[in-house]
């Protein structure tokens, strides 16, 4: 597999990982949360858990991604440095508008007693903020 | 600030050597993947880099890294040669 066909690969796991994340959250505050409880809900969410996790470990650990934007700085060499920092500063800037969007839909459903805020949207948060770098590098580089 | 693109004949002192990427990356202390971006002249090298790769092949660092492109081996010696013979 030459490198162009790895990093459209790649891309297209990346994408499908985002989209999984959204459209279970969506899904979950959707229906579920909301009290309707049918099948067709249970097995959206079952078929985008699927894709997540499919996704991740595809793009995520395979690549070796997550264990080069989790490692200690004296273990990389320069250019894992730096691209690795790059990567965390398109993360930031990505991860805080997501999540002041987040607690603005929070805040304003916790003012019409839809009380939303359960563990997943935090666990999906926590789970965007871990993946997040590792994805832009996935997405960018021509070679992991 | 752009940076400018560093060219060099890592590449050819490489295989002129007979050493592979990993073995390379082992002697100067960075990742294989590495050489092959400076290979690929992706990515432009810290002084320090360039020095320590300089040193594993014994050569001046300008004979390895330079900022314009660099002629082929070949070229340089023949226009020694003809320098020699004029």
């Amino acid at each position: 597999m030459n490198g162009a066909d790895s990093r459209t690969l790649r891309r297209g796991h990346v994408v499908l990982n985002l989209a999984s994340l959204l459209f279970l959250e969506l899904i979950y505050y959707g229906w579920v949360a909301g009290g309707v409880h049918n099948p067709v809900a249970v097995g959206l969410i079952l078929v985008c858990l699927l894709g997540l996790v499919l996704s991740f470990l595809h793009v995520i650990l395979r690549t070796g991604l997550w264990s080069l934007t989790h490692a200690k700085v004296e273990n990389l060499d320069e250019r894992q440095v730096m691209v690795t920092r790059e990567a965390l500063r398109y993360s930031y800037v990505i991860f805080v508008p997501c999540s002041l969007v987040v607690m603005f839909t929070a805040a304003v459903a916790a003012n019409h007693d839809w009380h939303i805020f359960d563990a997943v949207l935090p666990a999906g948060l926590l789970y965007l903020s871990h993946i997040l770098p590792a994805a832009i590098l996935a997405w960018r580089e021509k070679v992991v | 600030m752009k940076s400018r693109k560093i060219y060099n004949r890592i590449q050819v002192f490489r295989n002129e050597r007979d050493l592979s990427r990993q073995h390379l990356a082992d002697l100067v202390g960075v990742n294989y993947q590495t050489i092959g971006y400076l290979e690929r002249e992706e990515y432009n090298p810290s002084l320090d880099l360039a020095f320590r790769i300089a040193d594993v092949f014994g050569l001046p660092v300008e004979m390895v890294f330079s900022t314009r492109p660099m002629k082929p081996l070949s070229d340089v010696l023949r226009d020694q040669l003809e320098k020699k013979g004029d």
